[in-house]
């Protein structure tokens, strides 16, 4: 079950954000730890919901 | 039998009639001859075979490729006579058709649209990340839209796709796909990109795409657009309007969603990376505060070094200023009753007299300065 109502697209986002946030070479140590947790639970999350939409496409011709 | 005689206008009245009846739109092939523009209005050209000549005529506004002399094309159109008495083709549509035709309106048309700045790289937008809704357009029953389906529905299947259907060739498919971009560009919630597809075909199948009104209105449209347009090698005159072209219908679907099994992969490496970072600038704090402790060390030794032969030095100092080293030497303490030390005793005082070993209780007989 999702923990989340976000999308992936904004889980994504997240998640890139956190990771490139570690890119700033005057972090502190702690909180680097803290986004670190942060950043693997936003990954695990992410690829649950990849492993889950096999087929979720919604396809209509809207002028039939 | 009576013969039924008709006025001149009646008769062309009755012939007209008959031709719209008989032909209401028909389809003629010719080449091009004295193609001209009269009063910025209006088209006059010949469509011409080996035996036979019929004029044909159009309002400008409705000619949607560039025309000159020699060029193959085939004209939609409603035969009549005018009221002078000249039969000719009023056009409704028209198309070039065989590869140098094709290649010349192509040609034409692409020079004026690229100067009046149509194609400017300038214009073109980036496509959405991840888009969560797009439209379409395309024939829903043709292998182009089914590969592109099947793609996009492996790759990402999280999202949806509205399908404009519209033919992809021939004279009516500039006007359907104008249709579909006006669709979605005037939907209150439109999909956040427009992807234009068929697949692979001859230069004919492919002309409805240079087709200028087709061209404009891609140029046109509000929302980003991607064209994948027949095989990697054809470029149309609606790839280079769109913003983006891909090579393909299925190389579309490719650009617009990335594959969930890469975006996986990525988001491992990431983490990995990520932790890795993590344990480097843990490595490099330990190593900080190591390199800290030993130099603080270092320094407190040397400190403690210089103390240390201070003191020596001082303790030095402090055993030549003793007393008993002093009284060792010879030296006494000459002190009084009251055992105060005096430096001046007078004759008949009782003195004490400390050395290093005795004290002596004497009496001053006589003092002499020396």
């Amino acid at each position: 079950m999702s923990k989340t109502n976000k999308t992936i697209k904004q889980m994504l986002a997240e998640f890139n954000e956190i990771t490139d946030w570690f890119n700033d070479a005057d972090l502190d140590i702690e909180q680097a730890v803290a986004q670190y947790k942060k950043a693997t639970e936003l990954a695990d999350e992410i690829k649950a919901r990849l492993e889950k939409i096999k087929n979720d496409i919604d396809i209509k011709v809207v002028n039939n | 039998m009576t013969q039924i005689v008709f006025q001149v206008s009646e008769a062309l009245a009755v012939i007209n009639q008959t031709l719209d009846y008989a032909y209401p739109a028909l389809s003629v092939q010719g080449e091009v001859s004295g193609f001209k523009i009269n009063q910025g209005k209006w088209v006059f050209f010949d469509l011409k075979d080996e035996s036979g000549t019929i004029a044909c005529f159009m309002s400008l506004p409705e000619l949607n490729i560039e025309l000159c002399d020699g060029m193959q094309i085939i004209v939609r159109a409603k035969p009549a006579i005018t009221k002078w008495g000249k039969f000719s083709l009023t056009v409704q549509q028209l198309q070039p058709i065989g590869e140098g035709s094709i290649k010349k309106a192509f040609d034409l048309l692409k020079k004026k649209l690229t100067d009046e700045g149509l194609f400017d790289l300038a214009k073109k937008r980036s496509l959405p990340y991840l888009p969560s809704a797009i439209g379409v357009i395309s024939s829903t029953g043709a292998a182009g839209y089914k590969d592109f389906i099947k793609v996009i529905s492996s790759r990402f299947p999280e999202l949806s796709v509205a399908t404009y259907h519209a033919q992809v060739q021939g004279l009516d498919a500039p006007a359907q796909i104008i249709q579909g971009v006006e669709y979605f560009n005037n939907l209150s919630n439109p999909p956040e990109v427009l992807a234009i597809i068929r697949g692979g075909g001859s230069a004919d199948d492919l002309a409805a795409f240079n087709d200028e009104a087709l061209v404009r209105k891609i140029a046109s449209s509000r929302l980003p657009t991607i064209t994948g347009i027949g095989h990697e090698i054809d470029t149309t005159l609606a790839d280079l309007a769109a913003d983006f072209r891909a090579s393909t219908p299925s190389n579309v679907a490719e650009l617009l969603v990335p594959d969930r099994r890469e975006l996986i992969t990525e988001t491992n490496h990431r983490l990995a990376s990520t932790a890795l970072f993590i344990e480097n600038q843990i490595a490099n704090f330990v190593e900080n505060i190591e390199q800290n402790i030993k130099d603080a060390q270092t320094i407190i030794m040397h400190n403690l070094e210089n103390i240390e032969q201070k003191l020596a030095l001082d303790s030095n100092l402090l055993t030549q200023l003793n007393p008993e080293n002093i009284l060792r030497k010879g030296y006494c303490i000459m002190r009084n009753q009251a055992r105060q030390i005096i430096t001046k005793p007078k004759v008949g005082d009782n003195i004490y007299i400390e050395n290093h070993n005795l004290i002596m209780e004497v009496n001053v007989k006589n003092v002499q300065n020396k």
